[in-house]
């Protein structure tokens, strides 16, 4: 033990004296381009044997220095500023419209300002990030070969090199798991380019802004059976399932281009997980998907009818009520969320977020005559439970219910009156779970009833 | 092997300076090395902890004791009213200031943590330097783990030929 050992150079040298297993355990958690930039450092950091690297994310953000992200944050300042100024001018009488249109002005030249030098900065590390990508993609053929197995590439507005990478990932390399995200714009990337290269072990694909639609029957959507679309339209969802035959996995997200309904009815479709995230879409109609075992929703409610869903089994919906709510027209009637043929569900989450009470307890039509778990989380304590028990009523098999009551807006139980008889017997109930149990009289008289 | 009050199970660790810590057994049973000597019965009087000495096992134990999970035993009354996620919180703000440590301890901390295969102190003594090599220039790096370059500078040209796109 050294000595003096408050001062930390006498003991500088600590690092390369640990020995070799703790600098794997070390270089193993860093990620793959900067566990490669250590065997620069000497000798003994080349010669450790470090798990070679199969999974690589390369994101421009990484580029960025911080002082990028401080300026980010001014700018969503700047602009909040802006806003609240033009509002306010709105409101001005005439003789305060001088001064607020001086500062609406201001805010305006800070805001471009502002956006200009992220802007400098967004080009500068894209033109490094074109040149890192080129040296790792498009590498000279003389180079030693890597396996890339899974690989993210994130971009700030687009590069004419985005067509070579994308090539180049899937043909050249064989990646199998690719993640392709463009922020602040959009690219268009015809997939039949790559149906003659012979080394596509592609399965999982996700794409944040990039587009395919123009490539009907492209070999590499084929083989897919994982596929994330981010920012997409939400009805291309017929048209991508048939294209795209082996799929098992489909999750969209961040679509907000309309409302309209969303029909799907693909019968030859192999989907088995069907996710939709934050997509605002009001009606989902699941009308045919022969293999579908998994659907799950988050974000807006949605209104939910079920058709040809044989295999259907969990289902899982986490909603939050935003806006204005609390009139009568926000209200959610429970029952659409069992609209059309009865599924055969076996396990049902519902996560219901919102100040408000929002559930309208009416008599759901449909029997979950297979339910077995129920799973409701995120109650405000100023909810009534009615709804709960009608859900009960509704599912006789059922063996396992957990209620999570979310405890830290316990405010004063108000609108309460659960009058409501419970005939219902369930013999099968086996486990009963109420999280957030504060024996308010209200939930003792909840917990009675069943 | 002591008993003390509540019937808790009480294990000695030793330094080999000579210093002895009497711990519960839940804490010292954190450390899987320790764990898996009371499990073959090897640790019926003292055990001897080699290569670690007071002052940083004192902090080993330290950390044992905050992150031995919390059993009922310590006030039902107070786990119904702390979430899970605040306990989380506090638990990280703690170890925010436990790492705040010199150089030359946190070295000691992850050989020790290593020894006694600790994972979650492992993890937290080690990020330090992840976090450095990870954020800093080449040179930096080398001086803060102070690593010699032995390169040639033909063999250093080739290595970054061969990995041109991680150094760009």
């Amino acid at each position: 033990m050294c000595p003096s050992e408050e001062h930390d150079s006498c003991c500088e040298d600590k690092i390369s004296s640990l020995p070799d297993e703790m600098l794997i355990m070390i270089i193993n958690k860093l990620d793959a381009r900067t566990a490669i930039t250590t065997t620069i450092l000497s000798k003994r950091w080349r010669d450790l044997p470090a798990h070679s690297h199969t999974c690589y994310d390369l994101g421009v953000d990484d580029i960025l220095p911080p002082r990028y992200h401080k300026l980010k944050q001014m700018v969503v300042e700047a602009k909040a500023g802006y806003v609240a100024e033009k509002n306010a001018l709105k409101l001005a009488g005439s003789h305060a419209f001088r001064d607020r249109f001086f500062a609406v002005n201001d805010w305006m030249w800070r805001v471009r300002r502002l956006t200009t030098h992220l802007q400098r900065y967004e080009r500068w590390a894209m033109r490094r990030y074109v040149k890192r990508v080129n040296a790792f993609l498009l590498p000279p053929t003389n180079v030693q070969q890597r396996s890339i197995q899974k690989l993210r590439l994130q971009t700030f507005g687009t590069s004419n090199c985005i067509d070579q990478w994308i090539t180049s990932a899937i043909g050249r390399w064989g990646v199998e798991d690719l993640e392709l995200i463009i922020d602040n714009s959009s690219w268009r990337y015809d997939f039949r380019l790559l149906d003659e290269c012979k080394n596509v072990r592609l399965k999982r694909l996700v794409l944040s802004n990039c587009y395919h639609h123009d490539a009907p029957n492209s070999l590499t959507f084929q083989r897919l059976t994982a596929l994330t679309l981010c920012k997409e339209h939400i009805s291309h969802v017929c048209y991508v399932l048939r294209n795209c035959v082996q799929l098992v996995d489909l999750s969209l997200k961040h679509s907000d281009y309309n409302q309209d309904p969303l029909h799907i009815c693909v019968p030859k479709s192999k989907l088995k997980n069907l996710q939709l995230d934050n997509c605002n879409v009001g009606q989902v109609y699941l009308t045919s998907l022969p293999c579908l075992e998994a659907f799950a929703c988050r974000g807006q409610p949605i209104e939910l009818h079920y058709g040809e869903v044989p295999r259907l089994r969990h289902v899982s919906l986490n909603f939050l009520q935003t806006g204005d709510n609390g009139k009568d027209g926000s209200l959610c009637r429970l029952g659409k969320l069992f609209l059309g043929i009865p599924p055969p569900l076996e396990y049902l989450a519902l996560q219901l977020r919102g100040g408000q009470m929002w559930i309208k307890p009416v008599a759901i039509r449909s029997q979950l005559n297979h339910l077995k778990k129920l799973f409701i989380a995120n109650v405000a304590m100023n909810w009534g439970t009615f709804w709960i028990l009608t859900l009960l009523a509704a599912a006789p098999a059922l063996e396992s219910l957990h209620v999570h009551f979310d405890s830290e807006k316990a405010s004063a139980p108000g609108l309460l009156d659960v009058q409501a008889e419970h005939h219902q017997h369930h013999y099968h109930l086996k486990e009963l779970m109420v999280v957030g149990f504060n024996a308010v009289a209200w939930q003792t008289g909840f917990v009675k009833r069943i | 092997m002591a008993t003390r009050e509540a019937g808790k199970k009480m294990i000695m660790l030793k330094s080999p300076d000579g210093m002895e810590f009497e711990v519960e057994e839940a804490v010292a049973m954190e450390s899987q090395t320790i764990r898996k000597m009371i499990e073959d019965d090897c640790a019926d009087t003292a055990i001897l902890i080699p290569n670690i000495n007071s002052k940083i096992l004192s902090r080993v134990i330290e950390y044992c004791n905050k992150h031995v999970p919390t059993t009922g035993a310590t006030g039902a009354a107070a786990s119904d009213t702390v979430a899970p996620a605040a306990l989380a919180e506090d638990l990280k703000i703690w170890d925010a200031e436990f790492i705040k440590v010199n150089r030359a301890t946190r070295f000691n901390l992850i050989q020790a943590a290593s020894y006694l295969n600790i994972k979650g102190l492992l993890d937290l003594t080690s990020q330090t330097t992840i976090d450095t090599i990870s954020d800093n220039s080449l040179e930096e790096i080398r001086s803060f783990l102070s690593t010699k370059n032995d390169y040639l500078p033909e063999e250093e040209q080739t290595i970054r030929r061969e990995n041109q796109w991680a150094f760009q």
